[in-house]
């Protein structure tokens, strides 16, 4: 554990803090459920001799994320340089579901990491990587917390690398919104239109003046048919849009009892082919999973792996560049 | 729960006749129950009773709450629209802009619907066949971005709050939900779309003819009746049923359609699209043969609720039904310019028709003949502010 809390304070410092106006700490890396940093350090310790004990039977689970423009980190509110169609890209929001975590084994099977249900990051199987402070134009749609952090249990054993799904399962993209678990009841993060949630919500501005300086990229479900507003859908949505990524070559760090591992989201390589100065006609601005925006998706689903026309992995989405 | 009700309404003791909704003595407080709607108090003569979601169990103190809300301005992240800006009741709940603008000014793209007989709607909005509950639907002016309307997305706190701190919410959130009063986008929803489950029409000239008042209709709504009905110019085949919507569904329906029809109005570059911003439910399933369809809303009150079509681009009933009868519509120039009637998505009940001066004048007729001044104008469904 105090090599997680080491690495989330790496993470904090690339962030560029995290403190509410009220002196709150949201960001909980450690994933209790508590958001005080104080209160955690001490829970830490206090939990230390259980995880011992069970060392045998299983290994906790860490995988930090950091979120990147090449070689620096995204910030609300600092430029980059745009691929197409802008000279400077800036981020408004930065967040993602992941879900259906699994550790590549010697074998090369999947076995799936249990997430600890910390009623703030992670329900079921799904947790939201939070990248945005809620600062310099991330206040529209984001909040001040920030998580970069997935944390779990796999039983004990040998393992090169890690699954995931970007993405909301189907079982839980289609529930009450106004009674969902956090943090599945970020109301910036649904999609009313499709019963469902945004699984990627990455927002940036171009150059251009405004109301012609956004560019939303939006990745969710479409398709879809549903059964009630608390019922899975009847039948799955036509175009999943769920990119499956897998990261072979990892070591799992040096902790004993662990399995960490540091990955990186790379936006610069997601949006390499997009043009960001350019919006089909009537459609809401940048790319929104949407099957008219025949010219801002394609870019979109190839740095994802995937098929605009299916939604669906091509060659089980080994072409992303998206994580690395 | 009836006896428990009637019990409290009786009780002898003062304590519990000082308030509406709760009383209190010296550390104790007696909830009254919530009162389940009586249908019957609310339904026209031969009415089906509604479906409602057994989740959200109609009561008469959900839909007091829901009023409230649906007039009140709090419920938008600046404080600047309700449900009501959007939907007027004297026009139906509809309003006379083709399409309206945000709470934070951005256009829409879509009429505002009217809110009549929406109980008994298979499906909410224009050409979503996802989404069937109102409870769904309310989502989407609430939280939606594309385009804002109440604008509550990551404004809930500040949203919540002025209910919180308002006396009138307390007793009215307590009325509804006695067990846990507090403020919150569930029960909000529920008791919004309690409210708009009784927002129920079925006193037009047209109903009083059907239940034997032969003066009720001039002879010349009758005749466009008859001709409404006809094989030749097929509007009950969208249109038909009690609710003049086959999109209807209540208590007794066992077999639910949802029925999405391209009428026509476009086809931009002769290849049957619609445009972009407004493809039907081409936009939820990307299914090129859902391109351009869209929901026939209820008739009801149709005369009050212009301008028609869902980008509100017809103005008048005599427009639309020229329209129909050309068999689409044709957009001679502009950006989205091209023939609807060959549109190869077309219903094949927009066949094209030819009508005479005096059977053009019965159909306005009888589509006047629904118009229901008692909905309109009903005290029950009024601003309560």
């Amino acid at each position: 554990m105090r090599a997680v809390t080491w690495m989330a304070l790496v993470a904090l410092t690339a962030c560029g803090g995290d403190k509410d106006d009220d002196g709150t700490d949201h960001t909980d890396h450690d994933h209790d459920g508590d958001a005080d940093t104080d209160a955690d350090a001490d829970s830490d310790t206090d939990t230390d001799t259980d995880a011992d004990a069970d060392t045998d039977a299983e290994l906790t689970v860490d995988l930090v994320f950091s979120a990147m423009f090449g070689d620096d980190p995204v910030v609300c509110g600092t430029d980059y340089p745009a691929p197409l169609g802008s000279t400077t890209v800036r981020f408004t929001d930065f967040r993602l579901y992941v879900s259906e975590i699994a550790l590549i084994d010697a074998t090369g099977g999947e076995v799936p990491v249990t997430l600890d249900q910390d009623g703030v990051w992670q329900v079921d199987d799904v947790a939201l990587l939070d990248f945005e402070d809620g600062t310099n134009g991330c206040e529209v749609t984001g909040n001040s917390s920030l998580n970069d952090t997935v944390v779990g249990t796999v039983p004990a054993g040998t393992y090169t690398g890690v699954a995931f799904t970007i993405g909301v399962p189907d079982d839980l993209n289609h529930q009450d919104t106004t009674l969902a678990p956090s943090p599945l009841n970020l109301s910036s993060m649904f999609w009313s239109w499709q019963t469902g949630y945004k699984f990627a919500r990455i927002d940036m501005k171009n150059d251009q003046a405004a109301p012609d300086d956004s560019w939303f990229l939006h990745l969710g479900a479409t398709g879809c048919t549903s059964g009630g507003p608390t019922e899975p859908p009847a039948s799955p949505c036509t175009k999943p849009n769920r990119p499956r990524i897998v990261i072979s070559g990892l070591d799992g760090g040096s902790v004993a009892g662990a399995f960490s591992a540091a990955l990186t989201l790379d936006a610069e390589s997601l949006i390499s082919g997009a043009d960001l100065g350019f919006n089909s006609d009537g459609s809401p601005p940048g790319w929104m999973s949407n099957p008219a925006d025949v010219v801002e998706c394609p870019p979109i689903f190839d740095s994802l792996g995937m098929d605009f026309a299916t939604g669906l992995c091509v060659s089980d989405c080994a072409g992303q560049v998206f994580v690395q | 729960m009836i006896w428990v009700l009637l019990a409290a309404c009786t009780d002898p003791d003062p304590v519990s006749l000082d308030g509406p909704t709760s009383s209190t003595t010296p550390g104790t407080t007696v909830v009254r129950e919530p009162t389940p709607l009586n249908w019957a108090a609310w339904l026209p003569p031969g009415f089906p009773v509604p479906q409602v979601p057994e989740d959200n169990p109609i009561t008469e103190e959900k839909v007091e709450l829901g009023r409230h809300l649906f007039y009140d301005e709090a419920l938008s992240g600046n404080g600047t629209q309700a449900c009501a800006t959007g939907h007027e009741q004297a026009l139906g709940f509809a309003v006379p802009e083709a399409t309206s603008l945000g709470s934070t000014g951005q256009p829409g793209v879509r009429n505002a619907m009217a809110l009549v007989n929406v109980a008994y709607n298979t499906t909410q909005t224009w050409a979503n066949p996802v989404l069937e509950t109102l409870e769904q639907q309310i989502q989407v002016p609430l939280f939606g971005e594309f385009p804002v309307e109440l604008g509550v997305m990551n404004n809930e706190d500040v949203v919540l709050q002025r209910f919180a701190d308002d006396p009138l919410y307390d007793e009215l959130f307590l009325a509804a939900y006695p067990e846990d009063p507090e403020p919150d986008f569930h029960r909000i929803t529920q008791s919004l779309a309690s409210f708009l489950r009784v927002l129920i029409s079925g006193d037009s000239a047209f109903d009083r003819h059907q239940r034997g008042d032969d003066a009720a209709m001039s002879e010349s709504a009758k005749r466009g009746l008859a001709l409404f009905f006809e094989e030749r110019l097929e509007c009950h085949h969208c249109h038909g049923g009690f609710n003049f919507t086959l999109s209807s569904e209540h208590e007794s329906t066992t077999f639910e359609e949802k029925p999405f029809h391209n009428t026509g109005l476009y086809n931009v570059g002769g290849m049957g699209a619609y445009p972009p911003h407004n493809p039907g439910v081409y936009d939820i399933t990307g299914v090129e043969t859902d391109m351009g369809r869209f929901k026939a809303p209820t008739l009801r009150n149709v005369a009050v609720t212009a301008p028609y079509v869902h980008d509100g681009t017809v103005a008048t009933l005599e427009e639309m039904l020229d329209i129909y009868a050309r068999g689409g519509r044709l957009v001679e120039a502009g950006p989205y310019a091209g023939d609807g009637r060959d549109n190869p998505h077309k219903s094949g009940f927009v066949s094209g028709f030819e009508l005479t001066d005096q059977e053009r004048g019965d159909l306005i007729a009888f589509l006047e003949a629904l118009t229901d001044d008692a909905f309109l104008t009903d005290p029950r469904f009024a601003d309560p502010f």
